[in-house]
Parts: C-alpha cells; structure tokens; sequence
C-alpha cells in the first residue's frame, strides 16, 4: 500500500474509532449527549425561535384572509344579520372549545401542584423520520433537567432527554426510545411496557406491551409514577387496538395517546419545586 | 474563510427548513431530509473530503436532534460523503441523472444503515425476525418514499451547488469544468 494512501486509511480509521466512543459515552451518560449536542442547538436555537416566529405569523396571516373569502361569500348568500349572528355563534363555540381545553390544563396544573410549570413553545422538530423528538425554547435557565415530565392539557408529552441553556430536546411517548410504565385505570393493574413504535409512532400512536386479557378497547393508562421520573396518574392514552395471542409475552395493544401531536405548539415542563 | 461562511450559510438554511417547515410538505407523514440531499451532492460534486467533512457535520446536526445516541449520524454522515465523493469520478455539470439515481440509492442505503445502528438495537430483544419485519415495514411505511423524495431536493441542490459551491475547493474546480462530452 502507498504511504499516502497507507496515512489516509489510518487517518479515517482513527477517526471512525473515535466516533464509536463518542457513541458509547453518549449512549450510557445523559452528559455525553448534552456535551456534544448542546453546542449545535446554541448556536441554531436564537435562528429557530425567530423561524417559528415568522412560521406561525405567515399561518395566522393565511387564516385571517381564509376567513375574510369566508365571510364575503356568506356575505352573499345572507343578510347581514344572520352574517353577524353566525360569527358569534362561531365565536361563542370557539371560546367553549377553548375553555375546555383550558379547564383541562388548570385541573393538571392544581393536581401536580408539587411542581413548577415551566410553558414552552415548539420551535423545531427532529429531522429525520425515525423519532418523534421536538426542542423547546426553555432550557437549564428555567430550571428544566434531563428527565423533567412534559405535559399538555391533555395529559403527558414525554420528557427532557438533553438540555441547554435555552432549549431542550422532548423525548414525546410514541418516540421508539421512549418507554413508560403505567396502569389502567379501570382494572387498576399496573401495565409495564408502554413504548414507542417506529411504524406507529407515525399515525400518532404508541404500543404496550405484554397485555392480559383483562385489558378492554377504551381503557385509559395512566402513568404508574414508578420510575420515579413522571408523577402518578397522568394520563397517556387510550387502548384502540388489542392484538391478543397465545402466550401474553407476544399481546399487545395500541394506544392513542390523550395528547394530539399534530396539533401540538405548547407543552407545559414539570420542574420540582426548589 | 469565505468557503467555510457559505457551507455554514448553506448548513444553517438546510437546518431550519428542516426543523420548522419540511413538517408542512411530508407526503404520507413522511418528510424529505435535506440535510442527507445535501451530503450526497456535496459529495458528488466536491469530492470525498468536503463530502465527509460536511457529512460529519450534518450528521451533528441531526444528532443534536435526535433521541438516540450521539455520534451515530455524525459516523453516518461522514462516511456517505466519502462514498458520495468516491463516486464524482464520473460526474459532470449537467449529469442531473447520476444526481437523481445516486440521490435515491444513497437516501436508501444511508436509511437502512441508520436502522441497524439506531432502530435495531431497540428490537433485538425480540428477535432476529422482529428486527427483520420492522426494516421491512419501516421500508413500506416511508424509507421508499424518503428515497424517492429526495431526488427533487438533491436536484434543486445540485443546481445550487453548481451556482454557489463548486469551485471553492480544487476537486470541485476540476469538476467545474468537466464536460460529459
């Protein structure tokens, strides 16, 4: 072999060995992550909060004219009375909604009245099609630590697996590397294995694992609190799907979670109380 | 100086359409990844050493991303720069072809490889079957799509790379001015 060409090969294999350490080292400590991770998301984090900025005013600004183009081609049809009595009826139903939804998260936030709640906005999903990761805009400064429960209204997110200064990487639960205990609430018994599913997680929903045949369509799991890093009772989701078998070892069931990611903009951090 | 301000420029567009808006344009909730697009043409149109050095890169970026192990996409990032640039041999200005078979046949590869190191580990608990039937249907379900969408970014990529990177480095002057004739 040429020298030149004996150096290069040298050169790139001392570079793959040290990428497996760093693989190594990331995959067994929290830290390895954030101390390689962290500085990228510095550096992109200021550029991707102004980005989600403009995203959601170019949305809204789509909407506001989606609307007028509504209202004119009713404007057509009917009097201006009924126009007028129509928007407030909208409205009213939008507030009802809203409501709601805000009743939830109230309700959440005086049942984990132990924590602080740190709101944060989404302002970047994970790039490829293999997780279901998202970064927030709230990090380190705000008391947010790896493995902070995140929630919504709706019940539980995920939870913080690298962390920043100014931002936060959210492990949701239908990622494939996420895995959570709970129990069903009806039956009360504890369901070990509830976790992500690449070819799931991409209609939105997650599996558990190693069912019984007490479990029933429509069950609502609840978080177990027994890995001691998400509280007690929050909920996940509901079973859809049960795929029962010959031993329990190959049962599962798919869940829909309670939360909606598609449609999710802000989440709250659950940060113990100093 | 003004090479590495223009990849980063390059870099740091990429990154920010693929993390607040590619979302909006997945076709059967599958997103294309630009940052792959743009390995593989760097590679093709720069060489072996600017493929794996934005590879590295890129694979950081997707890293720092991600909730899997640190490290894993950076290896894989670099190493289909090299292989990208190991195959410009060929390559020429107008060869949108190369660009668009390679774009898929690299998109595919760098997928299948991801799995292994990043997915399987996950299912090997159950099985070797379990970890074969999930690539399979992880292929149905969006690695096929994944690699077909890629050609159209790698295309418009490669146009862009012509106007804006080729010619910053020596392997890329060479390129700049070979003819498929």
């Amino acid at each position: 072999m040429k020298r030149g060409v004996k150096g290069k090969v040298i050169k790139i294999g001392l570079i793959i060995a040290g990428l497996f350490i760093v693989i190594a080292i990331s995959s067994n400590t929290s830290w390895g992550s954030n101390l390689f991770g962290a500085p990228v998301r510095t550096v992109v984090t200021p550029f991707q909060s102004f980005f989600s900025w403009v995203g959601g005013g170019i949305v809204s600004f789509g909407n506001y004219f989606g609307d007028t183009a509504k209202l004119k081609a009713e404007n057509e049809t009917n009097k201006a009375k009924i126009i007028e009595q129509a928007e407030q009826i909208r409205k009213l139903q939008e507030f009802e909604v809203e409501n709601k939804d805000l009743q939830k998260a109230l309700n959440l936030i005086k049942e984990y009245d132990k924590y602080d709640k740190v709101g944060g906005n989404i302002i970047a999903k994970e790039p490829g099609n293999w997780f279901s990761t998202f970064t927030i805009d709230v990090g380190s400064d705000k008391g947010v630590k790896v493995d902070s429960p995140v929630v919504d209204g709706n019940g539980l997110v995920g939870r913080i697996v690298t962390v920043n200064a100014g931002s936060a990487v959210v492990e949701s639960v239908i990622d494939p590397y996420s895995k959570v205990s709970g129990y069903n609430s009806r039956t009360q018994k504890l369901v070990i294995s509830l976790r992500g599913d690449i070819n799931l997680a991409r209609v939105g929903k997650c599996r558990l694992e190693y069912v019984d045949e007490n479990i029933e369509v429509g069950d609502l799991i609840v978080t177990s609190g027994i890995s001691g890093i998400f509280p007690r009772g929050l909920p996940i989701g509901k079973i859809t799907e049960i795929h029962q078998s010959n031993t329990q070892l190959d049962s599962y069931a798919v869940v829909q979670p309670t939360v909606e990611f598609g449609k999710l903009h802000n989440v709250f951090v659950l940060v113990n109380k100093k | 100086m003004k090479k590495v301000l223009i990849y980063a420029i390059f870099l740091l567009a990429l990154t920010l359409l693929q993390t607040n808006f590619v979302q909006g344009i997945a076709i059967f909730d599958v997103k294309p990844n630009l940052l792959i697009a743009f390995i593989i043409v760097v590679g093709l149109t720069n060489g072996s050493r600017i493929g794996a050095v934005v590879g590295f890169i890129s694979g950081l970026i997707m890293d720092s991303y991600s909730s899997s192990p640190v490290g894993i996409y950076m290896l894989l990032g670099m190493l289909l720069g090299m292989l990208s640039g190991a195959t410009n041999k060929n390559f020429f200005r107008d060869n949108y072809i190369l660009t668009i078979v390679f774009a898929f046949v690299y998109t595919m590869l760098f997928e299948t490889v991801a799995y292994f190191f990043v997915l399987a580990p996950i299912s090997w608990s159950d099985g070797i079957g379990s970890v074969l039937i999930n690539l399979f249907v992880s292929y149905k379900n969006f690695i096929l799509i994944e690699a077909v969408y890629a050609i159209p970014f790698a295309c418009a990529l490669h146009f862009l790379s012509f106007k804006f990177l080729v010619g910053l480095n020596k392997e890329g002057r060479r390129m700049k001015y070979r003819r498929g004739y």
